[in-house]
């Protein structure tokens, strides 16, 4: 098991702070530098760090590739970051990559955007709202050299879950070193999330780093990677932090359902067994792959496809589920899949934000409410290589409408069905449904990719010699 | 039956005028604005070609100071006989080739070249390829459309008797079948198939669908085998004719197992020596390549490597590459690469008298998906080709370490990847899976079938 240095992580990197159910998201963006650093160093005290665990409030920071950019550093240290941090989630052939056109293009985002930029994040949890409040106000109170640009509110619901109704957070790899064990094919090296750690290929890949120069106090730990010398390793007990802001259109995901269940189930009446057909689990969490026919089974998580579900009869191939985690069903054999699957994992700490269509989440209410009020999910996750987790699973899994040999299916639940052929593939006998026309029910609001610095690597970011 | 037609690759090298470079790179990027329609090359009339590119390789300077010109190659996958796709070739696009070979040496004059003569120009620079792997064996771009159109409209159909006739669903497998069938026999002007673009109506979908063999032998194939056969047969015979039997045999063994000791030791003492190269790339090349990617269904990638000084080197790639293509020819010959199911076309061209390894290829989906499986299926492969070319990450043995080196393998795809200046397509929407699943849909439309045969086929829908 892999030793990892807890007290030097933030929280955010071993927990998601269930027990803390409110939270709230600061975007800021950088004016001034030399007063932004005296900020970080304030802030560094305040920022809760992975053990001990709090039990009240947590705070934790990140930056973008803009915000480092702001602070003063240059491509010397920028560009030892992953071409997608520095270069951003905005980039023109990053639509392409995430799917992000039409409304959702970066061009209509309200924050992560050369107009909008986010330049710092402050994520804020506590156990209950006053507690928030006061932690948001003190925050609001400290700032030097920040402008707030936004301020991102969540919602809580018990049990999880998110606003179409499905409960939410099953599924998430067990880092090893962590607390949390389980069964080895969901079993993750820490690199895969943490810099610094060997990761699935058993490397312990090159980190942002920065020259000596910006270090006249010593405070980094040293790299010495041939190529470049000594630097101060910047990314040690760090992480990558993907946030895209994910607006739902509960009315429209529900209408289309029904009607779409009435035409390939020939009744309205199935409309949540296509719901979960598209999804991959009952609206309690109950997976198809265990409990194709009973929507009130136990919602487990361990499983796999190759075994219980060969054909998709059970848990289609387009399916959510099975293409943001194929575990053992891609080409190659279980074992191979597995391996392969486990190179692509993300740990998802996203929270949904918004008031609920309707309190019961009842599918005729929400029907039937009148509410335009905007909801949706705050996406969030951690990654070790943006591009080869978060970047390939948008990419590969979720966009690719020949995910798993198929044809024209996007992913029913998130995708951007770019035209009326994209359809819906049900394995099912004596032949396959189909669903046509698929629609979008996800609009990205805005986005970007953030670096969740260690607590020495926050205090170097406050000390750092930089030009002004 | 027919026999299934050969797919083949050509590769054609020009040298580039000098001075010309920017003028030939200005017509090839028109051209590529304007696939797969250009009004000099409209390219989704050639009913023979796959895939084709033109990429520019720049001028290079080899380890021992040697200088290459630029060079245009031009990268065909098409349909065998050869002479056929170069005649479709100047026929249809015979305005764009004279616009680009005009820039390249020896181009015959205006007004002194006749059709004839573009291609024997042509066929004068045939550089050939090394290793070629195939992913759809056996499908012409005749059968890949056709196959694609006639699924399409069975699901159509299907989708249409769904809505109509909801006691479809209480049916059994076969009735299912049955009236599938019924509908690709049915009058073509009544069914969605009348719009489809390749045929009329599906009558060749009722003939069988050509043999498609399991292996594919070259020519040479059987020279080499004999040579190999002969080689193995003296090294037995000629002990026991010389009458000193197992003693000579004895040295034989020792004679061999020396030698591949001393090639071994060789080759770890050169692997010792090679320069680790750091996982860094030109960020500003990775961004161009990028932009040029994720624009349809498939991909491509056109790299550029210096093979490593030496001829044990160049030998050792030599034997690696003829391995591979053996390989690619008698066991991945259904669809799959090992578990690799996304690569339609690729190859591997050693030229510049074996100092430049070229690798074109067309396959399903993102770069870093590619790479991801390069990495996770096929290190061992690759290995041994790349080891041989400079920049590569550190290997043992030749196949051991090498590409399962993550970052490094990645940092050097993209910094041997060239840009390719004209890319098409014949199918943008289809996959190697698509297609092989496309084949597998109409060999099974007739015919007998089990009961589990039936189920099985139904669920290719």
């Amino acid at each position: 098991m892999a030793s990892l240095e807890l007290t030097d992580m933030q929280g955010f990197l071993a927990r998601g702070y269930r027990g803390l159910p409110e939270a709230s998201f600061l975007l800021f963006r950088i004016e001034e530098p030399a007063a932004a650093q005296a900020w970080c160093r304030s802030l560094a005290a305040d920022v809760t760090p992975a053990d001990p665990k709090p039990s009240t409030s947590a705070l934790q920071v990140a930056f973008t590739g803009d915000g480092l950019r702001a602070l003063g550093f240059g491509d010397d240290t920028l560009q030892t970051f992953d071409q997608a941090f520095w270069e951003g989630m905005d980039a023109p052939y990053r639509q392409r990559i995430l799917g992000d056109d039409g409304e959702s293009a970066p061009g209509n985002w309200r924050w992560g955007t050369e107009e909008s930029p986010a330049h710092v994040l402050v994520m804020l949890f506590a156990v209950d709202a006053d507690t928030l409040d006061a932690r948001v106000e003190t925050v609001r109170d400290g700032l030097q050299g920040l402008a707030e640009t936004e301020r991102l509110d969540t919602t809580s619901f018990e049990p999880a879950r998110e606003h179409f109704g499905f409960r939410d957070g099953i599924s998430q790899p067990i880092v090893d070193g962590l607390s949390r064990t389980g069964a080895p094919e969901n079993t993750v090296p820490p690199g895969e999330f943490f810099l610094g750690y060997p990761n699935a290929y058993g490397e312990r890949p090159v980190r942002p780093s920065v020259p000596l120069a910006h270090d006249p106090e010593e405070i980094l730990p040293r790299t010495d990677t041939e190529h470049s010398g000594v630097r101060g390793d910047l990314g040690h007990n760090g992480t990558y932090v993907v946030a895209r802001q994910l607006s739902q259109d509960v009315q429209g995901f529900w209408t289309f359902v029904t009607e779409a269940s009435e035409e390939v189930y020939g009744s309205a009446e199935e409309r949540h067994r296509l719901a979960a057909k598209m999804v991959g689990r009952w609206r309690n969490g109950a997976p198809l792959a265990l409990a194709p026919d009973d929507p009130d089974a136990e919602p487990r998580d361990d499983f796999g496809y190759h075994e219980e579900d060969p054909d998709g009869l059970r848990c289609p191939f387009a399916s959510h589920l099975r293409r943001s985690n194929p575990r053992d069903s891609l080409e190659g054999g279980p074992e191979e899949s597995t391996t392969v699957s486990n190179r692509h994992r993300l740990v998802r700490r996203g929270r949904p934000y918004g008031p609920p269509l309707a309190d019961d989440f009842d599918v005729d209410d929400m029907l039937a409410a009148t509410d335009d009020a905007e909801r949706g999910l705050h996406f969030l996750c951690l990654c070790g290589d943006i591009a080869r987790q978060f970047e390939f699973t948008q990419q590969t899994w979720i966009e690719n409408q020949k995910f798993s040999g198929l044809y024209d299916d996007p992913d029913p639940l998130m995708g951007s069905p770019e035209d009326e052929s994209t359809t819906f593939t049900i394995p099912d006998t004596p032949v396959r449904r189909r669903v046509t026309d698929m629609q979008r029910f996800v609009e990205v609001r805005g986005g970007a990719y953030f670096f969740m610095p260690s607590l020495t690597a926050l205090r170097f970011l406050g000390r750092a010699d930089l030009p002004a | 039956m027919a026999r299934a037609p050969y797919q083949n690759g050509l590769t054609i090298a020009t040298p580039v005028l000098p001075g010309h470079d920017a003028a030939l790179a200005a017509v090839l990027d028109e051209i590529n604005e304007a696939v797969p329609s250009h009004e000099d090359l409209p390219f989704d009339q050639l009913e023979r070609v796959h895939f084709l590119r033109w990429v520019v390789l720049p001028a290079a300077t080899d380890d021992l100071g040697r200088q290459t010109d630029s060079q245009l190659v031009l990268s065909t996958n098409y349909d065998e006989p050869l002479a056929a796709h170069l005649t479709e070739l100047v026929d249809v696009g015979g305005p764009a080739l004279d616009r680009i070979y005009q820039h390249c040496t020896g181009y015959p004059a205006p007004g002194e070249r006749s059709d004839g003569d573009v291609i024997s120009y042509l066929r004068a620079h045939d550089v050939g390829y090394d290793t070629l792997y195939v992913g759809t064996r056996g499908r012409t771009v005749k059968q890949i459309r056709r196959e694609a159109d006639l699924r399409t409209a069975i699901q159509q159909f299907l989708d249409e008797r769904s809505r109509e006739d909801p006691s479809l669903r209480g049916q059994s497998p076969e009735a299912v079948r049955a009236s599938i069938q019924d509908f690709v026999r049915s009058d073509p002007d009544l069914s969605p198939k009348a719009l489809l673009r390749s045929d009329s109506n599906f009558a060749w979908a009722r003939s069988d669908p050509p043999e498609a063999p399991s292996r594919w032998p070259q020519p040479w194939d059987s020279t080499l085998f004999a040579a190999l056969t002969t080689a193995l047969l003296l090294l037995v015979a000629l002990p026991w004719a010389s009458g000193s039997g197992w003693a000579l045999l004895g040295v034989e063994g020792a004679l061999l197992l020396g030698g591949f000791g001393a090639y071994v030791a060789w080759l770890r003492r050169r692997e010792r020596r090679d320069e680790e190269f750091p996982p860094v790339t030109d960020y500003e090349h990775v961004r161009r390549l990028a932009e040029t990617e994720d624009r349809i269904v498939q991909n491509q990638m056109s790299s550029v490597t210096t093979v490593k000084a030496g001829r044990l080197r160049y030998a050792t790639l030599c034997t690696v590459l003829w391995a591979i293509d053996l390989f690619g020819r008698y066991v991945y010959t259904e669809g799959r690469l090992g578990s690799i199911s996304s690569i339609h076309f690729a190859r591997w061209v050693a030229i510049d008298d074996g100092r430049r390894l070229v690798f074109f290829s067309n396959f399903d989906g993102s770069w870093e998906n590619y790479l991801g499986d390069f990495i996770d299926k096929a290190a061992s492969g690759l290995t041994a080709v790349w080891s041989n070319t400079v920049g590569f990450p550190k290997t043992r043995f030749l196949v051991g370490a090498g590409a399962r080196d993550e970052k490094r393998f990645k940092a050097y795809a993209r910094n041997s990847q060239v840009l390719t200046q004209v890319w098409y397509s014949a199918y943008r929407d289809l996959t190697v899976q698509n297609i092989n699943n496309n084949s597998a849909i109409r060999a099974g439309l007739f015919g007998d079938q089990t009961p589990a045969e039936t189920r099985a086929w139904l669920r290719r829908l």
